[in-house]
Order: structure tokens, then sequence, then C-alpha cells
């Protein structure tokens, strides 16, 4: 079982490093991130709440143009029709599939996110909160997305649907993520728990349904 | 006992057997909502603290009750398509979001013309009203979705399973004014311990929402015997 998994797992971190989408979706984190400067038009520092906010914006979209590929290759190349035929459980497969594209659009925004905030707006104090709250938005991110994007295997308008239907269950995500950055907010650090509530409900229930959408479509 | 029933699953039958209660749904809602607005607008007492402005309510409430129940309706179609595998279940699923945007829209933008007056904004991102908000999107979606797959089977199993993970949402709604400090005010007819809402409020407000409860119904029905129809022609002209 933790061998199959290795593997599939392995097998994905390889398509994902030679087909260059891995640094597509960092590089479309940084480019979207130097949009915000720009457009507020000043040379100077922006705001802490503008960067913050930037940094978050970025994050999602980086995270959503990476989910129209989490499973299109494979569906469209019939590995995944080879995996149900060979009974491989669809359920190693969809953590592996999950597990790899956190690794790809969530861990490098993580690392790199309090850095482009301590250039944007020139303050550190945040920068930790802004750390855990993505450590915890970020595989939600990946989670909520694997479900919508098992379901748009074989629909004609994939990209533009699938942003569209994706971005309002990201919505509270952002919400409580945002709440939990700001450190104006009181030190209950509610914010932090509900999110972190949100992920160990989902890291059962999205890979579950994922593998019930995935079988029915194939099938 | 539900064997019985299996006969109405066959799309013909059931565009016969609603005609007659999609008509009794139209003749009844029509004039309780009239009787519902005139007693709301002219006989009930204006609220204490809201004034004039509570008559809102009367269409504000029953519209929100009515887009909530339409995506509870969505739900369990979907769960019992995915269980039976009826397509008749997903065809009327797949009708609903139509008809329930319109009362999603109109709950929002009555609510928000109250606001003005009483809180003094048109919109402030409080947790109803932003859970509202992503309801509205949710619906939309679904529309998408299902524009997606036109000509695909995957479509109808890709509906009912999105229906499914939309539908978190639906408690979030109920329970944001208990969950977190809102602006807007908790509720007052549907609570554990019973309405706290002056009775001669309570009546119109009834009537009202049996109302557009039956207009709703009108509404979906004949959607679904037009989509019924549009799916024989399909049939017809794909046979050539």
């Amino acid at each position: 079982m933790n061998n199959l998994f290795y593997i599939i797992l392995k097998k994905d971190f390889k398509d994902n490093l030679l087909s260059n989408k891995a640094w597509f979706t960092i590089s479309f984190f940084l480019l979207c991130l130097i949009i915000f400067p720009l457009a507020f038009g000043s040379s100077q520092y922006l705001e802490l709440n503008v960067s913050i906010s930037a940094i978050w914006i970025s994050t999602l979209f980086a995270n959503l143009i990476a989910l129209d590929h989490m499973y299109k290759e494979d569906y469209n190349d019939g590995t995944l029709l080879y995996y149900i035929v060979n009974k491989v459980p669809l359920v190693i497969v969809v953590y592996a599939k999950c597990l790899s594209h956190w690794l790809f659009s969530g861990l490098p925004i993580i690392l790199i996110a309090p850095l482009c905030s301590y250039v944007f707006s020139g303050y550190s104090e945040n920068n930790l909160n802004l750390f855990i709250s993505l450590i915890l938005a970020t595989p939600i991110f990946t989670l909520i997305g694997s479900p919508i994007a098992a379901l748009m295997l074989g629909s004609s308008l994939r990209g533009a649907a699938l942003t569209f239907i994706t971005l309002p269950f990201y919505l509270p995500i952002i919400i409580f993520g945002v709440m939990g950055t700001n450190i104006n907010n009181s030190n209950i650090n509610a914010e932090f728990y509900l999110l972190l509530a949100i992920l160990s409900i989902g890291m059962i229930f999205f890979p579950m349904i994922t593998v019930k959408i995935l079988k029915s479509i194939i099938n | 006992m539900l064997r019985k029933l299996h006969k109405y699953a066959n799309p013909n039958k059931f565009s016969l057997i609603i005609m007659p209660i999609k008509n009794v749904c139209l003749y009844t809602a029509l004039p309780l909502i009239a009787i519902g607005l005139i007693i709301g607008l002219f006989f009930s007492p204006p609220d204490y603290q809201q004034g004039e402005t509570v008559r809102i309510m009367y269409i504000h409430v029953s519209s929100a009750w009515i887009s909530l129940f339409a995506y509870v309706l969505i739900f369990f179609l979907s769960v019992f398509y995915l269980i039976w595998k009826f397509p008749l279940f997903v065809l009327m699923a797949k009708e609903i979001p139509f008809v329930a945007i319109i009362f999603t829209l109109i709950t929002l933008i009555t609510g928000s013309l109250w606001g003005k007056p009483t809180w003094g904004t048109y919109w402030v991102w409080d947790a109803r009203l932003t859970s509202f908000l992503i309801l509205l999107f949710i619906y939309l979606g679904l529309i998408f979705i299902d524009k997606a797959f036109k000509y695909n089977v995957n479509g109808d199993l890709s509906f009912s399973y999105l229906s499914i993970i939309g539908a978190i949402n639906i408690p979030i709604i109920k329970f944001s004014v208990d969950w977190w400090n809102t602006l807007h005010q908790p509720a007052s007819v549907i609570r554990a311990s019973g309405p706290s809402i002056n009775i001669e409020m309570l009546i119109p407000l009834m009537i009202m929402s049996t109302g557009v409860l039956l207009l709703f119904f009108y509404l979906i029905f004949t959607n679904i015997q037009s989509a019924i129809a549009e799916k024989k022609i399909l049939f017809l002209s794909s046979k050539d």
C-alpha cells in the first residue's frame, strides 16, 4: 500500500517536474503579485493590508491555474483507466495527486510569501501568522479543488468553467485566512482552529468524494 | 409501497400528472400572494424599531426561504438520482436553479433596499449576507456545469455531485446568525423555542410564503414539462 503510494507519487512528481507546469504555477504567482504595486501606481511600500490581500489573491489564482492539470493528462492518455482496470485503489491515486499538486502549487508559495510580504510592505511582524494561515489554507484549496477538477473531466469548456465553479467554494477559506493573518485581531487565534477543523474534515471527505466521482465518470 | 410510485418515474406519465397540479398551484398562489401583500402592506402593524420599512420583510423572508428550500430540494433529488438512477430526478433537479436564482436575487435586492434606511448601508460583508451571495454563485455554477456538458452523459453525474458538495453552504447560511455576531438579526420564526415574532406579522408572512412556495412549484413544474418536451424532440430528431 505504502509502496504503491510512493510509486504513484514519484510518477506524478516526475511528470510535473519535467513538463514545466511546476514552474508555471510559481511564476504565475510572482507575476500576479507584481501587478499590485504597479496597479497602485506608486514606488513606495504598499500598506500591510494591501500586501496581505495581494498575496492571498495570487495564491488563489495560482492554485486555480494548476487545478486544471490535476487529472487532465492522466484522463486523456488513459492512465486513470489503466489504474481502474488493474484494480489499483483509487484512494491512493487521489491522495498522491493531491499531495503532488500541493507540493508544486502550495509549498513554494508558503515558503516565498513571507518574503514577498516583507518586500512589499516593509513590515515583518505578521509574517508568522501569514505563514501559519497559508500552511493551513493551501492544502484546503487543493482538497476542495480535487473533486471539482474530477467533475469537469470530459466537458467541452473546461478551464473557464472550472475557475468559475471552484471560486465560490474557496471564499470561506479566504475569509478565515485573511482574518487569521491580521495581527490587529485579538490573540485568540480562533481562525486557525477553524481552518484546522476544515482541513481535518476535508482530508477525509473530499478525497472520498473524488474517488466516487472518478469511478462513475470513467466507467 | 414505493413500487406503486415507480410508474410515475416515466417522464411521459409524470408530465401528464403534474398538469392539473401545476394549474392548482398557480390559481391558489396568485390569490394567496395578493391577500398576503394586502394584509402585509396595509393592515399589519409597523415595527417599534424599524417602523414602516419592516413591510419589505414579507417579500424578503419568504423569497429567502424559497431559495434555501430550492437548494435542499436539488440536494435530495441529486442524492436520489445517485442512489436509484432514475433520470427523472436529475431532470427535475436541473430545472430548479433557473427559478431559484431569481428568488435569490430578489432576496439580495430587497435586503439591500431594506438595509439602507435601517443599517445605513446597502451592503455589509457579514456572515449571513456573504454566505447568501455564495449561494447565488453556487446556483450560477450549477447552471454553468449543466451547460458545459450539453452533449455528454457525464453532465448528470457532475451536476448531482456538485450540488452535493455545495450543500455544505446551506447549514452555514441557516446558522450564520447564531455562530457569528452579525448585523443581520437572528432567526425569529423557525427556532427551537417557538416564534418570537408578533402574531399579527406572522399571519401575513405565512400567507405570503405559502403563496410564493406554490408559485415556485408552478414555475418548476412548467420548466420540467418543457424540459421533457425538449428531450423528446432531441430524441426524435436524432433518430434519422
